[in-house]
């Protein structure tokens, strides 16, 4: 299990990157914060969130995996796991 | 011909025409309409990850390495594809997707699995299966032709 700091990190990361992208405020983000319910993301809105994860953290999420990402909650745990497996210590802002 | 062979040259020829217009026709309707179906499979065969070289990359496509370049150096001036030198051997050129050709390249690929997923669906099991069989059947035979008439080309140059 990561450290809460860590966690901390991912989910600040993560809420920024879907602010930006979605055109959204960040307050409005909390960790059960639906993707498509409460953002009504499309898939290029999806996708780019996405991208820009993947390419900050140096990941590959495949189609079926984003497609089982529904909150942020379970972006940040996916990314989190993701990380631990890869045995990377954590993003560029760690 | 008769009449069964009939039947399968149209299906056969409408299939091919149907696919291509209709994956023109999403392109030109959509966010990347700068791009052509040509160039999308550009994008495809450089792939979403590795920085790939111009002869592994034309490789793939089954194009000369000349015929790649003129294709990226479009690609690289819609700001799809990044081009560099190798940091280890100067002389290799390297080619990436941008993010901006890596959301073409998930967004074409989101359209070919909705494609799939809405022509297996009314299927079961079984028929899925004598599909996969037809297909792999009709994609070895037009394989086999296809490197045939390839072959002949290269050995006239």
């Amino acid at each position: 299990m990561a450290d809460n700091q860590t966690m901390a990190k991912i989910q600040k990361k993560v809420i920024s990157t879907i602010a930006e992208l979605s055109g959204k405020d960040k307050e409005e983000l909390t960790p059960d914060t639906s993707l498509m319910h409460d953002l009504n993301l499309d898939s290029l809105a999806l996708f780019e969130i996405v991208i820009e994860l993947e390419s900050y953290y140096h990941l590959r999420i495949s189609d079926e995996e984003i497609e089982a990402l529904r909150t942020i909650k379970e972006i940040v745990d996916f990314i989190d796991e993701q990380l631990r497996h890869k045995k990377l210590p954590g993003s560029k802002e760690a | 011909m008769n009449d069964y062979e009939k039947k399968v040259n149209t299906l056969l020829l409408d299939i091919y025409d149907k696919i291509l217009v209709t994956e023109e026709k999403a392109l030109s309707k959509g966010t990347f309409s700068d791009l052509s179906v040509a160039e999308m499979h550009t994008l495809e065969g450089i792939g979403l990850y590795e920085a790939r070289t111009m002869s592994e990359t034309a490789a793939t496509l089954g194009i000369t390495t000349g015929t790649l370049t003129v294709a990226i150096d479009r690609l690289v001036r819609k700001g799809y594809v990044a081009r560099r030198r190798d940091s280890e051997d100067r002389r290799v050129v390297r080619i990436s997707l941008t993010k901006k050709g890596k959301l073409a390249y998930r967004m074409h690929n989101k359209f070919h699995t909705l494609l799939v997923d809405r022509l297996i669906h009314p299927l079961d099991e079984k028929q899925r299966q004598v599909l996969l069989d037809t297909l792999m059947a009709i994609s070895d035979f037009v394989g086999e032709q296809y490197h045939r008439y390839n072959t002949a080309d290269q050995q006239e140059e």
